[in-house]
C-alpha cells in the first residue's frame, strides 16, 4: 500500500516537472475535418520558421460554434479558433475576440488589399476586422462517372435541371452496389435550392419564409430522392457524412464543396469522378449557391500570452505561399486575390477540374454568402432541418412540415 | 427384473412416489445439462457483442461475418514474409532500400479471352491523416504472366507476379498497392487478402493499404491507426496520453476518496456531535440530487479557480486542469455512506478497550478503525476506480483540451471524429479504439474481480 | 457508559466533507436557484427576470419532450431492468460449479465505460448492422423456429402423458424428456427442409434505422428505445450483484420446504423469493430510478447521430442549453431545467416509496 502511495505521488511530480518548459505553445483549434490538410501545411511552412515557438494543432470534433462559445466564455479559448462566416457576428458580439485591425496595420505581409473584398467585409463588424478569412468554398454536384457509365446514363451537366437532374439519380441509382445520391437533411444544402426557387432570406415584413409556394416546392424537390427510394442519408448506409459514401464507391452522386477532394485523394485517388454546377430550376432558369467561409481570429487573452506571436501565425498561414499550396491540395479556394489567375486552374486532372467547378460556382449569380446576420445561423436552420428530415421520412407532408418550420422560425425572431 | 430396480421416493403434487432411481437421475444430469446451457447462453448474450466487437475486422460488411481473413494464420504467414521481403523485417514490416517484394494475385476472365491484357498495379499514397512519407516515387511495378489454366466454363484463369523494387534510399513505413484488372475480369486472390474491392466499369480495383506489413501491422493494423489518430505538441501522441490520465485520475481519486471517506464515516458512525444524524441524512439526500443541478454552480466555481485557490498554483482557472476533476467530488456521498455502514459492524468494546489504554481519537482511527475497515476500503477503492475510470458528464463540462482528455472523452472524440470527417472503413478504427479502451479496466476487473462483486455486499443492504 | 461529545475532532475528521457539501451542494444548489431567476449567460451582465424561465420552459417543446423522454425512460427501463437483473440473479443462485465464473462474465458490460458500449451498439444497431441482420435472419426461418417449437411441444405432450399413465411423476417441463423433444425437432425441421416441405420465409431484409431516425415504436422513438435495450444491459448486471447478496441471505429452509410441498420453481419465486428480498428490490428499484432520470451519458454520445428531438432527456437538456444549443449559453433555462430534474427525482423516489416496493429502516 505504501509502496503504491509513493509511486502515485512520483507520477504526481514528474508531471508537474513536466510541464515546466519555456517554448510558446500557441494551440490553433480547427474543424477535424481539417486535420490531415493542416498538419500537412504546419509541418511544410510553420515548424521552425518563428523561433521559440510551437503551433499545435487540436482538431475539435464537437460542433465547432458550441465548442468557441464554451471556451470563449470560460477564457480557455485557443490562441487561433476558427470563425465561420455563418455565426461570426454572435461570435463579434460575445466581445470575446480581439480586433485585428491594429496588427493588419502593423503587417508587412498581410494587407487588407491583397484579401478579397467580399471576404473581408464578411469578418468585419462595426468596423472591426475579427478575422483574416483562410479560403472560400462553395457547392458542387460530385459524380462517379464509372458508375453512371455502368448504367448507361449521361454525367450531371451544367445544363441540368431539377427534373433531368432527377431522372438522371433515379436511373444511375443501382442498390445495394451503390445508391443514386447520399443527402442528408441539410439546412446548408437545401436553402440555395429554396432561393433558386425563389425563396426570399426573409419575407418583406420581416417574417419566416418557409410557408411560401417556392420553399415548399424546393424541399417536395429535395426530400424527393429519399421518398422515392433512390436516396439515402449518410448514416443509413453507415458513413459519417455523404463524401465518405462518395469515397467509398456507395453514393453515385454527392453535393458537396471542395472539401471533398482531400480525402478522394487520400483514401481512393484512382476514383474516376467528375463535377458539376447545382442543377438549374428549370431551363435557363435561375440556380442557387452558398459562399463558405472560414477566418482565423484571436481571443482578447490568447493563453500563450503572446498575441504578436499568433498573429504572426496567422500571417503566415494566409501567406501567399499557402494559399497555393492549398489550393493545389484542392482543398479549398484561397482568399488572395492573386491566386485567382494560377495557372493549376488549366489543367486537365479531375481534382483540378473540380476545383475550377467550385471556383466557378461562386461566381455565378444567385451565389450568396453563408451568413444569417442577425438573425441568427441556428435559429434559421434547425427548423428547416427538422421539417425536412420529417419528410424525408415520410412522417410529415412537406406542407404540414415547412407550415410548422415557419411558425418556429417565427417564434424565434420574436412574431407570432 | 422387476425386483433388481432400485426405487427412489420423489414428492409431486403432496404425493409421495417411488420410481426407479435412474430416472431421477437421469433427470437430475438433464437438469443440469438445460441450467449449464441457460447460463451460456446468458452469458454469451451478455458479452456477447464486446467480444464481437473486439473480432471483427470487417465491421461493415453485410452479412455480418466472424470469420476474417485476419482471423487465418496462413495470411499470418504471407504477411510475414512480405515485411521480410519488403524491409527485412517480418514483425513490422516496411519498405527499406532494397527491399523487393513478389506478389501474387489472380484474375479470371469469362469469356473465350485467349489473350486478356495484363491487369495495372497503380502505387498509392498512404493515408494522408498517418503523415507518413509516401513510398510512390522510389517503387518500380512490374507485372508478369506466371500461370494460366481454362476454366471449366470455358474462361481462363490468369496468375501474375506483381514485382515491387525499391529504387531510393529512405525507409516508408506502409507501401500501398491498387492492382487493377480488365474490365469484366474477377478476381480470385492474391498473395494477401485485399482490403478492399470494387468493381467498376474502367476495371476490377483490387486495393491493399499496405502490402509490406509484417505479421503485426497485418494483424493490428487498425489498432495501431487509431492509436496514432491524434498527436499533440511535439508529436506525442494522444492515446497512451488519455490512458494515462485516466489512470492517474482514477489512482488519485482512489486515494483522496479513501482517505476522506473513511474519516467522514467513522465520524458519523462513532463520534458524538448535535447534528450527526442530521448529516447523516444529508449525505443520503445528496445521493439523490442530480450532478446537473450542481454542474452549473461548479463550472463557475471551477472557472474562477475555486474562489481564488487556483492563483496559490500559477493558474488563473482550473478550468482544463485535472484540479477541476476533483472538486466536486472529494467527498463522494456513496462512499461515506458504505464506509459508515460498515463502520458501524465493528464491535465497540474493541474501541473502548483501546480508549481505556489511553489512545485519543485519531490513533484509534488510524490504528483500529483502518486496518479493521480493509474490506471496506478495498471494496470502495475498485468500485471509486471504476466509477473514475469511466466516467464522463463532469470531465466533458470542465476539460474541452484533447491533451487533458480522460479515456471515455478520447473515445468519444474519436467517435465523433471519425464520423464528422474521415472517409473509408471508419468503423475499423473506432472498434479498434473501444476496444483498446476496455482492456485495462478488464485486466483490473479479473485480477479484483472478487473485490467488485463484494463492494456490493457492502452497500448497506445487508443491514 | 459514559457521555462525551467529540464535537471538537469530529469536526476536524468530517472537514472535507463539510467543505464539499457546503460548496459543491449547498453554495452550488442556492446558486443554481438564483440563476433560475435571471438571463446570466456567461458572457453578459445578469438582470433578474422573475419566472421568465419557467414559462419559457414549460412551452419549449424540446423541453416537454425531454421530460416525457425521461420518465418514460425510468418507467421501462427500471421496470425491465429490475426484472432480468432478478432473472440473472435467481438463475446463477444454485449451487453448481463454474459459478463464479458466470457471475464475473454476466458482470462485464457493467465495467466498460458508457462511451465503449454505446459506440459498439451505435455500430451494431447500423440500419445494415448486426442486429438487423439476426432480425433478418430470424423472421426469414421463422418457420423452421414454428416447426421446431410445434415439435417439441407436441413431443413433451405425448411422454408426460405417457409417463403419468404409467404412474409416473414427471412435470410438464420434463427436462429429459424436453432434450429428446429438442432432438426430435431438429431431426424433423432438418429433414423437412432438406426435403423442401418447409422453406424459409420470404421476406424484405429488415433495416431498421435503429439512431437515424425519427421514427417511433408505441410512441417512443426508435433512438430512446435503443439506447433503452443497451440501458437494461449494461445496468442488470449489477443490480444482478445486489439481488444475489439478498438471496444468499434466503434461508435455504424456505426452499427445502417448499420442495416437499411440491411447489413450482414459480411458486418459490413469488412466494418465497420475492417477499425474502424487498429491502433489495426497494433498494434497486430506487437506484435504478435516480440513475435512469438522470441519463446523460449515451443522449450526449449519440447527439451527432441521432436527431436531438429523438434522444433528448432532462440530463442532458440542462448540459445542451448550456453547450450545445446554436445560442448564447442560457444559464437561466438550465438552471431551471435542472431544478425540474431534481424536484422530479425527489417526487419519483417517494412516490415509489409509498406505493410500490418499499422498506422502512434501511437506512436506520
Amino acid at each position: 500500500m505504501r509502496r503504491i502511495l509513493l509511486s502515485v505521488l512520483l507520477v504526481v511530480l514528474v508531471c508537474s516537472v513536466g510541464l515546466a518548459q519555456e517554448k510558446v505553445i500557441i494551440t490553433l483549434a480547427g474543424h477535424s475535418v481539417d486535420t490531415p490538410l493542416m498538419q500537412d501545411v504546419l509541418a511544410r511552412f510553420v515548424v521552425g520558421k518563428i523561433p521559440g515557438v510551437e503551433v499545435v494543432w487540436e482538431p475539435i470534433t464537437e460542433d465547432y460554434f458550441a465548442f468557441a462559445m464554451r471556451t470563449l466564455a470560460a477564457g480557455t479559448a485557443p490562441d487561433i479558433l476558427y470563425l465561420d462566416v455563418y455565426w461570426a457576428r454572435e461570435g463579434a458580439e460575445t466581445g470575446a475576440l480581439a480586433p485585428l485591425d491594429q496588427y493588419i496595420a502593423q503587417s508587412k505581409i498581410l494587407h487588407k488589399e491583397d484579401l478579397i473584398p467580399v471576404l473581408l467585409d464578411a469578418f468585419t463588424f462595426d468596423g472591426n476586422l475579427y478575422a483574416i478569412s483562410k479560403d472560400f468554398n462553395s457547392l458542387v454536384i460530385y459524380y462517379n462517372k464509372d458508375m453512371f457509365d455502368a448504367k448507361g446514363v449521361p454525367y450531371p451537366s451544367a445544363d441540368d435541371t431539377w427534373l433531368t437532374f432527377l431522372e438522371k439519380i433515379a436511373r444511375v441509382h443501382n442498390p445495394p452496389e451503390w445508391y443514386g445520391i447520399c443527402l442528408n437533411a441539410d439546412a446548408a444544402r437545401f436553402l440555395p435550392f429554396a432561393f433558386a426557387a425563389g425563396m426570399p432570406f426573409l419575407k418583406e415584413d420581416g417574417s419566416a419564409p418557409f410557408d411560401l409556394a417556392a420553399a415548399k416546392y424546393a424541399a417536395d424537390w429535395f426530400t424527393i430522392f429519399q421518398r422515392l427510394g433512390i436516396g439515402v442519408t449518410s448514416a443509413d448506409i453507415g458513413f459519417g457524412w455523404p463524401g465518405a459514401a462518395f469515397v467509398a464507391e456507395k453514393a453515385a452522386v454527392v453535393i458537396e464543396g471542395g472539401w471533398l477532394m482531400p480525402p478522394i485523394r487520400g483514401e481512393n485517388p484512382t476514383l474516376n469522378f467528375g463535377a458539376a454546377f447545382l442543377p438549374e430550376v428549370w431551363q435557363g432558369g435561375p440556380r442557387g449557391n452558398y459562399l463558405f467561409t472560414v477566418g482565423y481570429a484571436m481571443p482578447v487573452n490568447p493563453p500563450s500570452g503572446r498575441p504578436d506571436l499568433v498573429f504572426k501565425v496567422i500571417e503566415i498561414l494566409t501567406s501567399p505561399e499557402v494559399q497555393e499550396y492549398i489550393l493545389k491540395s484542392g482543398h479549398a479556394i484561397p482568399s488572395r486575390k492573386a491566386l485567382l489567375g494560377s495557372p493549376f486552374f488549366q489543367q486537365v486532372d479531375p481534382f483540378a477540374q473540380a476545383t475550377k467547378t467550385v471556383f466557378e460556382a461562386t461566381a455565378l449569380p444567385g451565389t450568396v454568402p453563408f451568413a444569417f446576420g442577425a438573425v441568427g445561423g441556428g435559429n434559421y436552420m434547425t427548423p428547416v432541418v427538422e421539417a425536412l428530415t420529417l419528410i424525408m421520412q415520410g412522417e410529415a407532408t412537406v406542407e404540414e412540415a415547412m407550415n410548422a418550420a415557419a411558425a418556429k422560425l417565427n417564434l424565434a425572431l420574436g412574431l407570432k | 427384473m422387476n425386483e433388481e430396480r432400485e426405487l427412489a421416493p420423489v414428492r409431486y403434487r403432496g404425493r409421495v412416489y417411488y420410481v426407479d432411481a435412474q430416472w431421477l437421475a437421469r433427470r437430475r444430469v438433464m437438469r443440469k445439462t438445460i441450467t449449464y446451457s441457460l447460463l451460456v447462453l446468458l452469458a454469451v448474450f451478455m458479452v456477447g457483442p464486446l467480444v464481437y466487437s473486439f473480432f471483427s475486422n470487417d465491421p461493415l460488411s453485410w452479412p455480418p461475418k466472424l470469420a476474417s481473413p485476419k482471423l487465418w494464420p496462413p495470411n499470418w504467414a504471407a504477411a510475414w514474409s512480405l515485411g521480410v521481403q519488403g524491409a527485412g523485417n517480418g514483425w513490422t514490416g516496411g519498405w527499406a532500400p532494397g527491399g523487393k517484394i513478389e506478389f501474387g494475385v489472380a484474375f479470371r476472365y469469362p469469356g473465350g479471352d485467349t489473350d486478356p491484357p495484363l491487369p495495372r498495379a497503380q502505387l498509392l499514397a498512404p493515408p494522408y491523416e498517418l503523415g507518413v512519407p509516401n513510398p510512390v516515387p522510389v517503387t518500380q511495378a512490374e507485372v508478369t504472366p506466371w500461370q494460366e489454366r481454362p476454366t471449366e466454363d470455358g474462361g481462363l484463369e490468369v496468375a501474375y507476379k506483381v514485382i515491387l523494387t525499391h529504387q531510393g534510399s529512405e525507409t516508408y513505413p506502409l507501401l500501398p498497392l491498387a492492382i487493377i484488372g480488365a474490365p469484366g475480369s474477377k478476381f480470385i486472390t492474391a498473395t494477401l487478402p485485399p482490403d478492399s474491392l470494387s468493381t467498376r466499369v474502367s476495371g476490377t480495383y483490387v486495393t491493399w493499404r499496405n502490402v509490406a506489413p509484417g505479421a503485426i501491422g497485418y494483424l493490428f493494423d487498425h489498432y495501431v491507426r487509431a492509436w496514432t489518430t491524434f498527436k499533440g505538441e511535439g508529436g506525442r501522441l494522444l492515446f497512451p496520453r488519455w490512458i494515462g490520465n485516466s489512470f492517474l485520475i482514477a489512482a488519485l481519486r482512489v486515494v483522496i476518496t479513501v482517505v476522506f471517506a473513511t474519516m467522514a464515516g467513522y465520524a458519523l458512525s462513532r463520534l458524538r456531535f448535535p447534528g450527526r444524524n442530521f448529516l447523516f441524512f444529508f449525505v443520503i439526500f445528496t445521493m439523490m440530487i442530480p450532478g446537473q443541478v450542481t454542474m452549473i454552480s461548479n463550472y463557475l466555481v471551477v472557472r474562477d479557480g475555486v474562489f481564488g485557490l487556483s492563483k496559490l498554483v500559477g493558474l488563473d482557472t482550473f478550468l482544463n486542469t485535472f484540479w477541476a476533476l476533483f472538486l466536486p467530488a472529494l467527498v463522494s456521498s456513496s462512499a461515506v455512506f458504505m464506509m459508515k455502514q460498515f463502520m458501524e459492524s465493528i464491535p465497540k468494546e474493541i474501541e473502548e478497550a483501546a480508549r481505556i489504554d489511553g489512545a485519543n481519537t485519531f490513533q484509534i482511527y488510524t490504528r483500529i478503525i483502518l486496518p479493521l475497515s480493509l474490506p471496506a476500503i478495498a471494496a470502495v477503492s475498485i468500485l471509486t476506480f471504476q466509477g473514475a475510470w469511466n466516467e464522463f458528464f463532469w470531465p466533458m463540462v470542465v476539460l474541452t483540451q484533447p491533451k487533458k482528455y480522460t479515456l471515455p472523452l478520447g473515445l468519444n472524440y474519436l467517435l465523433h471524429y471519425y464520423q464528422a470527417g474521415a472517409t473509408g472503413s471508419v468503423w475499423n478504427m473506432i472498434l479498434a479504439g473501444t476496444v483498446i479502451s476496455v482492456i485495462p479496466v478488464l485486466v483490473i476487473y479479473i485480477l479484483f474481480q472478487r473485490y467488485f462483486i463484494e463492494g456490493f455486499h457492502l452497500s448497506g443492504i445487508k443491514q | 457508559m459514559r457521555k462525551r461529545s467529540d464535537w471538537a475532532s469530529g469536526f476536524i475528521f468530517l472537514l472535507p466533507l463539510l467543505f464539499t457539501l457546503a460548496v459543491a451542494f449547498l453554495y452550488a444548489f442556492v446558486r443554481t436557484v438564483y440563476f433560475s431567476f435571471t438571463d446570466y449567460n456567461l458572457f453578459r451582465i445578469t438582470h433578474f427576470v422573475g419566472f421568465d424561465n419557467y414559462v419559457q420552459l414549460f412551452s419549449d417543446p424540446r423541453f416537454m419532450l425531454a421530460l416525457t423522454h425521461s420518465l418514460v425512460f425510468a418507467a421501462i427501463v427500471t421496470a425491465s431492468q429490475t426484472f432480468f437483473a432478478l432473472l440473472l440473479a435467481v438463475v446463477l443462485n444454485q449451487k453448481i460449479r463454474g459459478l463464479t465464473f458466470f457471475r464475473a462474465t454476466y458482470y462485464v458490460p457493467c465495467i466498460a465505460s458508457s462511451v465503449a458500449i454505446t459506440t459498439v451498439f451505435v455500430w451494431l444497431m447500423n440500419r445494415r448492422g448486426t442486429i438487423n441482420w439476426l432480425l433478418t435472419a430470424i423472421g426469414r426461418n421463422f418457420p423452421f423456429v414454428a416447426l421446431g417449437l410445434a415439435v417439441v411441444i407436441a413431443v413433451q405432450a405425448i411422454q408426460v402423458y405417457w409417463d403419468r399413465r404409467h404412474g409416473l411423476p414427471a412435470r410438464a417441463l420434463d427436462p429429459v424428456h424436453l432434450g429428446i423433444g429438442l432432438l426430435a425437432a431438429t431431426v424433423v425441421t432438418v429433414m423437412l427442409a432438406q426435403f423442401g416441405v418447409v422453406r424459409p420465409y420470404s421476406m424484405a431484409e429488415v433495416a431498421i434505422p435503429w439512431f437515424t431516425t425519427r421514427q417511433a415504436f408505441l410512441g417512443i422513438p426508435l433512438p430512446l428505445l435503443s439506447i433503452m435495450m443497451l440501458n437494461i444491459w449494461t445496468t442488470a448486471p449489477t443490480m444482478m450483484i445486489l439481488f444475489l447478496a439478498g438471496l444468499q441471505d434466503v434461508p435455504r429452509e424456505l426452499y427445502e420446504v417448499a420442495d416437499l410441498d411440491g411447489a413450482t420453481p414459480w411458486q418459490k419465486l413469488r412466494y418465497i423469493t420475492v417477499p425474502a428480498i424487498r429491502p433489495v428490490m426497494f433498494l434497486v428499484i430506487t437506484l435504478g430510478l435516480i440513475g435512469t432520470l438522470q441519463m446523460f451519458d449515451q443522449a450526449a454520445i449519440t447527439s451527432g447521430i441521432a436527431p436531438l428531438e429523438s434522444v433528448i432527456t432532462l440530463a442532458y437538456y440542462v448540459y445542451w442549453s448550456l453547450f450545445g444549443a446554436r445560442t448564447l449559453p442560457r444559464v437561466g433555462m438550465a438552471s431551471a431545467a435542472a431544478l425540474v430534474l431534481a424536484v422530479l427525482t425527489l417526487v419519483v423516489v417517494l412516490l415509489q416509496r409509498r406505493v410500490g416496493f418499499s422498506e422502512r429502516g434501511w437506512y436506520s
